[in-house]
């Protein structure tokens, strides 16, 4: 049972060392993936909506992953892997069921003569921030040395390693308080033009990442550490990324830390994260567009605006997540999640409870039934969301929202 | 999925296209916490001064045009004077009385001695004629070099919310009106009228109308949509600082006054597309119903009298009540009637009416401002609306 869950967290958050032994050839090229596919049916935004999806529980994938062991103690590495929606075979997620809405707090306090006109190109926005690069998931190249592999290209961050290692739902699933930090991002999941030094000793996994901000406006650079111990049924972690934004301003910042504990057919995991980030890199985007093409009389305002929505669209809050497994026999597996999530801004509480049981028919294929609650407090729109597919946000302010969901996961 | 801009035009057709956007219920809306009324808070210019610039232009009646001093005294209102305008109507039907908060002319008027503040109970008018919403110089402020205004103070309403909160907070037994928007109107104007025609003489044809159309929505439109936003930010820290009845305005179209008329077509087209620009951006940010706020459209209510003025009794809208000399700004704020015959020495600044016509059945003082009968009717209106809310008693 562990193994499984270990091989799920690999496949998720990506433990990048550790499988070339088990291929045993001294290089070797692999494709692997998943298939994932179901039915949702999803509340919360005006009417129930059930749709066949993909990607509810671990995301549609197909990859391309190599190892070449060059001198003892030296290898070459490389993965290339690339999202998909299974249901159309798309490259792209369906359209969210709210379109390019909002929510509302991200407006507050914004005149709607100026929310008139920025709504549509901050929907627009969030509409390009879901089309996906074609190797969207991953894409990088290194060297494993005797002193750790050095690693290059877009890959998952330091924190989010640590989130996914730690997640009772493996960075999947309907129940995931994931989605909180979809739109606007309240976690860097991956990184683009990253550095990464991991190194694995015993028990102990601990990476450093840097990534410059290459002169884009709005985002800056970013770093990022983490660490994990794990022993006997013990496992442990801490992990810290922080982002500027292109004024050099700190932006995002999450400090997180992770403890599981598995013994018997039972598993405990949970974490606690806090989501920090003062100054948005939606802060320079909304001004360098703004200062484009606001009617000079109105510009003062219009930044002003801005500035208020880049102060709304940032983070000041913690979130404390956990859950529990537990397998029946040795085919069915109960996952029941908790997580709540408190905010500087009373608007953006919420909380989620999940419950979802896989049945294990083989090795490599499951059938996963799940279900979720969310708890909208006073402003918070959150919907549900499936693996690396955001399905919007609920039709208003403070409405509670659910999903269910059946799907089949076959891993290759 | 990080929200990243693509880095477009703004949609600004939207501002001219739409309200709201959100799609979502507004909340619902509370009634006041009192329909007691114990002071009437008044921001504005002069369609609701109540005289600020009243010690200043007597004084000026007294030694410039040789009005004795008890006839003097009955101007500063941007009327025909004596009587009672729409903030002391409305007062008045609430049991209470209102005057100006102070008597301030421009700092370098020669008469600016004249200035002090009103340390009444009721001198919470703070509206002052030529009053723009947030942007200096008024109208009527002649500055000088240094940029202190010769003539009327005309202070902003922002202006005159600082001097409000300044003095401290609101309670639930005020009621609060800000009306503004009529100068910046006028300011825009005539800057845009000083524009076309120095683009005029540079290109050595007049503008066309097409020219000037994409000149105002690009440029003088976007000033009043700005003015709309200055008053939204005034209300919003009224009610920061417990304003819980807060009556917001739409401005009268100056186009449909005398003013308007003398100007002709291509005038009134400006007055109207500037004062449109003003109104919508107001009725865009108030028009859903929200607690607290009373959006009344003062601007459709005086159109209604001009293009019908039979059914409130009007017979004149063109001819003004007063008559005040150029030298004077031809402006209502120097006027009295009394019962004199008009024209005399005695009643110098009543113009002779054509037979039927009275002050009485008279839309406009002078150019642009209300009669005292219209005045009237308007408080009483605003009464009318506000007790149907259920706002006052």
């Amino acid at each position: 049972m562990n193994k499984q869950i270990t091989r799920l967290a690999l496949a998720a958050a990506l433990a990048a060392a550790g499988q070339a032994q088990a291929q045993g050839a001294a290089s070797s090229v692999n494709l692997f993936g998943v298939v994932d596919l179901g039915v949702v049916s999803l509340d919360g935004n005006g009417k129930t909506r059930s749709f066949v999806s993909s990607g509810q529980q671990m995301g549609s994938r197909l990859g391309v992953r190599g190892t070449e062991v060059i001198a003892p103690g030296w290898e070459a590495r490389f993965i290339l892997e690339h999202q998909f929606y299974a249901d159309t075979g798309l490259q792209n997620q369906q359209t969210p069921v709210s379109g390019t809405n909002l929510p509302d707090w991200v407006f507050a306090g914004v005149p709607l003569t100026i929310k008139a006109a920025l709504a549509p190109t901050l929907g627009a926005t969030l509409n390009a921030s879901l089309e996906n690069r074609f190797w969207h998931r991953q894409a990088w190249v290194g060297l494993v040395t005797p002193v750790g592999g050095f690693l290059a290209g877009r890959q998952y961050s330091p924190a989010f390693q640590i989130y996914g290692r730690f997640d009772p739902h493996l960075a999947g699933n309907v129940g995931n308080p994931l989605v909180l930090f979809a739109a606007p991002t309240g976690l860097d999941v991956r990184v683009d033009n990253s550095l990464q030094w991991v190194v694995e000793k015993g028990g102990l996994r601990a990476t450093a990442m840097v990534a410059p901000g290459e002169g884009a406006i709005g985002s800056g650079d970013f770093m990022g550490l983490s660490a994990a111990y794990a022993v006997g049924g013990l496992d442990v972690g801490v992990g810290y990324n922080e982002r500027e934004n292109s004024d050099g301003a700190k932006a995002l910042r999450n400090t997180i830390v992770g403890a599981s504990y598995a013994a018997g057919p039972f598993k405990v995991t949970g974490m606690w994260m806090k989501v920090k980030d003062d100054n948005s890199i939606l802060g320079p985007q909304l001004r360098a567009s703004i200062g484009a093409s606001a009617p000079a009389p109105l510009r003062a305002s219009f930044l002003a605006a801005g500035a208020q929505i880049a102060r709304s669209v940032g983070w000041d809050g913690e979130l404390i997540y956990g859950g529990v497994h537990y397998m029946i026999g040795a085919r069915n597996k109960i996952v029941a999640s908790y997580a709540q999530y408190d905010d500087a801004s009373n608007a953006r509480d919420m909380a989620i409870a999940g419950l979802a049981l896989e049945h294990i028919l083989s090795k490599r294929t499951s059938i996963w039934l799940s279900g979720s609650k969310v708890d909208n407090k006073s402003g918070s729109q959150v919907l549900p969301f499936g693996q690396g597919l955001f399905y919007g946000i609920t039709d208003k302010p403070g409405r509670d929202s659910s999903a269910a969901s059946v799907n089949i996961v076959h891993r290759f | 999925m990080k929200i990243r801009l693509a880095l477009g035009a703004l949609a600004l057709a939207a501002l001219a296209a739409c309200g709201g956007g959100g799609g979502t219920d507004p909340a619902p809306v509370q009634a006041p916490p009192t329909l007691d009324t114990t002071r009437l808070v008044v921001f504005g210019d002069s369609l609701s001064d109540g005289g600020a610039y009243a010690l200043g232009n007597s004084l000026i009646l007294q030694t410039q045009a040789g009005v004795p001093q008890a006839a003097a005294d009955l101007v500063g209102k941007f009327t025909n004077s004596p009587g009672a305008i729409w903030p002391e109507v409305l007062a008045g039907r609430l049991g209470i009385s209102v005057t100006p908060e102070r008597y301030e002319v421009g700092a370098a008027s020669p008469v600016a001695a004249t200035n002090r503040v009103n340390s009444g109970a009721s001198a919470t008018n703070y509206a002052q004629g030529g009053a723009r919403v947030a942007k200096v110089p008024g109208v009527g402020c002649s500055p000088n070099a240094a940029g202190a205004c010769t003539a009327q103070a005309a202070v902003p309403v922002s202006v005159q919310v600082d001097r409000a909160l300044a003095k401290g907070s609101f309670s639930n037994t005020d009621l609060v009106v800000v009306w503004a928007g009529a100068n910046d109107v006028f300011f825009q104007a005539t800057a845009a009228g000083e524009e076309i025609t120095r683009t005029s003489i540079q290109l050595g044809r007049p503008m066309s109308s097409a020219e000037t159309t994409a000149l105002i929505s690009s440029k003088y439109g976007p000033e009043m949509v700005q003015a709309g936003l200055d008053t939204l930010a005034q209300v919003r820290r009224l009610q920061a600082a417990g304003a819980r009845r807060v009556v917001v305005m739409t401005i009268p179209n100056a186009a449909l006054s005398p003013f308007g008329a003398a100007g002709g077509a291509s005038t009134q087209g400006l007055l109207t597309a500037l004062a449109g620009a003003y109104n919508d951006t107001v009725k865009r940010e108030f028009g859903t119903p929200e607690t607290g706020v009373l959006l009344f459209d003062a601007g459709s209510l005086a159109a209604s009298w001009y293009q019908n003025p039979a059914a409130v009794g009007f017979v004149n809208v063109q001819a003004p009540v007063c008559d005040v000399p150029a030298a004077l700004g031809s402006s209502s704020s120097f006027c009295f009637i009394t019962p004199a015959p008009a024209g005399s020495a005695q009643n110098p600044f009543q113009r002779v009416l054509p037979a039927g016509v009275t002050p009485e059945n008279s839309l406009f003082a002078d150019a642009v401002h209300p009669s005292l009968r219209a005045h009237s009717l308007f408080g009483g209106a605003l009464h009318d609306t506000l007790r149907a809310r259920g706002w006052v008693r």
